[in-house]
């Protein structure tokens, strides 16, 4: 029987990048649902612009780049959909488009691509998006008012959470109303349960890693906690700090993005601890309501410094456990003859057990 | 092929939980593809009757006259009886078969039980032994046969639990804080009981043969220099397989010719696999899952970009001398990248350039 020789290993696991990639776009199509109950079908439409030009900026730079366009890289695809969410409802399509275009053209295909970009297109797009049209960026529509689907929105248009927290305040909506998403605020960052229940899906398919997000939300938690910068007391600041603001969704599908984070479990560990202090601080100094893009941002040029630390460490464990065992030789002596006359160990096949 | 996961696999460090799929093949008899001609005997030896009377450089001598080589390393057995001599040393029977769908350390120890201790006794006397083991993978689950505590009087102690736990513990002879331990294939000592009381040669493997392709998977006793095309006509063929692989799944070797391929002592399988679609390579994106599952705690996403791009500091940095090749790094790389195979290059090539 002839056959193509193939390399080991012989069978693989079912887990490929489409699997990972499509764990993350099943949870943002839940919360694209949520938002079109709160704010109509214009949701639906910045959704699938936003998808439309990632996708094909994307497909533009692999074609200009001499290489094979193909539809199974979804990470477009998921900048697409992120984008869109972390922006208010009333946005002008636009906005979308411009971050769309400088996440994919400037963050992403400058670098190299998928697997090569040092920033996340998706933070880097909406950082650039805030420091350009702050005004359209931080202004939002009440949950429940249908939005006209072209042109100017006429509805009316509120703050959210974060700018009362950020002047000093304390944000209106009670407890029950900032868990299921009734707060103005960025269409896709509001419905904390459905956000906790997609974080926690992506955490048991091991796509999302909770040393990074869990660590991030305890640490801000507990700064906010115990440094609360509003007048009420610590427990209620660290709930509307992480729960009310994007902090929530950034941790869950920003945060976590394997390409510009570390690989290592401990790099992670770090990266969410640091991730969290950075976040505090930029909340209490930075210049705008919303800081957590660019301490994503921050965090992604830490990144291959915590890599290094965290491998350091674990070299010199590897080294002193594995130096302990001492492998005693078994070749070189005169054994018994072979038909060719060679040792018995290479006259099996590869020498070793196969 | 699925892999278990959940949260108790982040607790964990290292290594890949594997679906075994070892019955129904565990559970049958080991069928018996033996031509009685071609089994050799020792020239000369009498098969011993009293044990009392055999001494332990007899015993070592016998193994080395019946050429039993150990398929758990390759090595003859006589040379690790051998080097083991005066140190009191702990024997281990290696029957993990921690691989899927193979069985055939773990059949055998079950099937051909009374050989396979008494093979120990002899090991043990050869070499003055401390104490013994029969070690037994962890993460079968999935079968029906019972694997008892004691084995006629001799303990089972389950390791390991997920997978490389036998490649980790390669070496075959072990010193640690002064203390000796040896690994034996359990077949090995099949062998070393027939050669002793039947004064046989080593011309025998216990092999799985299994795959999607098999009709009727089994363990299976063979003639040495059996070619593989007739051990898988003997199973019988559903469909016309895409690869043909010599060993275990996940470190066996792809054939090109089968009619060329003969069994060998320490052959342990023969899969027939037929794949809907071939993996297609995609880009890596960092998820770090190749370093979560390395058993050595190397980071194979950095060794694999250091290769790639000819940075030989930081692969040496990266200690690529340490991987042991179980390919659980490819096993687990979502991009579906040859992560091991680059490794194994690397090292042999850069031993190979070493004057």
């Amino acid at each position: 029987m002839k056959l193509y020789p193939q390399k080991a290993p012989h069978i693989r696991s079912d887990t490929s990048n489409k699997t990972v990639m499509g764990d993350v776009i099943i949870t943002l199509a839940a919360l694209y649902f949520m938002a079109a109950c709160y704010y109509g079908r214009r949701v639906l439409e910045l959704g699938l612009l936003s998808v439309a030009v990632c996708w094909g900026a994307d497909a533009l730079c692999v074609w200009l780049r001499g290489r094979r366009v193909t539809i199974r890289d979804y990470s477009p695809v998921v900048t697409g959909m992120i984008i869109p969410l972390m922006m208010s409802a009333s946005i002008p399509y636009h906005i979308v488009v411009v971050a769309d275009l400088f996440a994919i053209l400037i963050a992403k295909q400058t670098f190299g691509g998928l697997g090569n970009n040092l920033f996340n297109p998706a933070a880097a797009g909406l950082a650039f998006a805030i420091a350009c049209w702050p005004a359209q960026m931080f202004t939002y529509p009440l949950p429940n008012s249908t939005l006209d689907l072209w042109g100017e929105v006429s509805s009316s248009i509120t703050s959210s959470a974060s700018y009362t927290l950020y002047v000093g305040g304390v944000p209106m909506a009670d407890y029950t109303a900032v868990l299921l998403g009734q707060q103005a605020g960025p269409m896709g960052t509001t419905c904390v349960l459905v956000i906790c229940a997609c974080l926690l899906y992506l955490l048991f398919r091991r796509t999302a890693k909770a040393q990074q997000s869990l660590l991030l939300l305890l640490t801000a938690a507990a700064l906010n906690f115990l440094f609360p910068r509003v007048s009420a007391d610590g427990l209620t600041s660290a709930f509307y700090e992480v729960l009310a603001t994007p902090v929530l969704f950034c941790a869950a599908f920003l945060f976590t993005d394997p390409v510009t984070s570390p690989s290592r479990s401990m790099g992670k560990a770090l990266y969410g601890v640091i991730g969290g202090v950075v976040l505090v601080l930029f909340s209490r100094l930075g210049g705008y309501e919303q800081t957590m893009v660019f301490a994503i941002l921050l965090m992604n040029a830490l990144s291959p410094a915590l890599d290094q630390l965290a491998e350091w460490q674990i070299t010199q464990k590897r080294r002193m456990r594995y130096g302990r065992k001492v492998a005693i030789d078994l070749s070189g002596e005169a054994d018994f003859d072979t038909d060719d006359g060679a040792p018995a160990a290479e006259a099996a096949p590869g020498g070793t057990a196969v | 092929m699925k892999e278990k996961s959940g949260i108790g696999s982040w607790l964990r460090g290292g290594g890949v939980m594997l679906e075994q799929h070892k019955d129904p093949i565990l559970s049958q008899e080991i069928v018996d593809f033996v031509d009685p001609e071609r089994i050799r005997v020792i020239p000369g030896l009498n098969p011993w009757e009293d044990i009392s009377q055999i001494g332990p450089e007899e015993l070592i001598q016998v193994a080395r006259l019946a050429r039993i080589v150990d398929e758990r390393d390759g090595y003859p057995l006589f040379r690790k009886l051998r080097r083991c001599m005066g140190h009191k040393a702990s024997v281990y029977v290696d029957a993990m078969d921690e691989e899927p769908y193979i069985s055939s350390q773990l059949g055998p120890m079950l099937h051909r039980r009374e050989e396979c201790i008494s093979g120990l006794m002899l090991a043990c006397k050869a070499v003055d032994a401390a104490d013994c083991a029969i070690l037994v993978y962890q993460g079968i689950t999935d079968i029906d046969v019972k694997i008892p505590r004691t084995i006629q009087g001799v303990p089972v102690q389950r390791v390991g639990g997920r997978y490389p736990s036998e490649l980790l513990s390669a070496q075959s002879l072990v010193e640690e804080n002064g203390h000796v331990s040896l690994y034996v294939g359990s077949c090995a000592l099949i062998h070393l009981h027939r050669a002793v009381y039947a004064a046989r040669m080593h011309s025998t493997a216990f092999l799985t043969v299994a795959g999607n392709c098999v009709h009727s998977p089994c363990n299976m006793e063979v003639n040495v220099d059996t070619t593989a095309t007739a051990v898988l006509e003997r199973c019988g063929l559903d469909e016309t397989p895409t690869r043909v692989v010599i060993g275990g799944s996940m470190t066996g070797e792809s054939v090109a010719e089968t009619d060329e391929v003969l069994v060998r002592a320490t052959t342990r399988a023969i899969l027939a696999i037929q794949e809907s679609a071939a993996d297609k390579k995609l880009q890596c994106v960092g998820c770090g899952r190749c370093s979560e599952v390395c058993p050595i705690g190397l980071n194979p996403m950095y060794l694999y970009r250091s290769i790639a791009m000819s940075l030989h500091d930081r692969a040496k940095a990266l200690d690529y001398r340490m991987c042991i090749g179980c390919m659980c790094c490819s096993y687990v790389c979502p991009a579906k990248l040859d992560i091991a195979g680059r490794i194994a290059w690397y090292r042999k090539s850069r031993k190979e350039a070493r004057p």
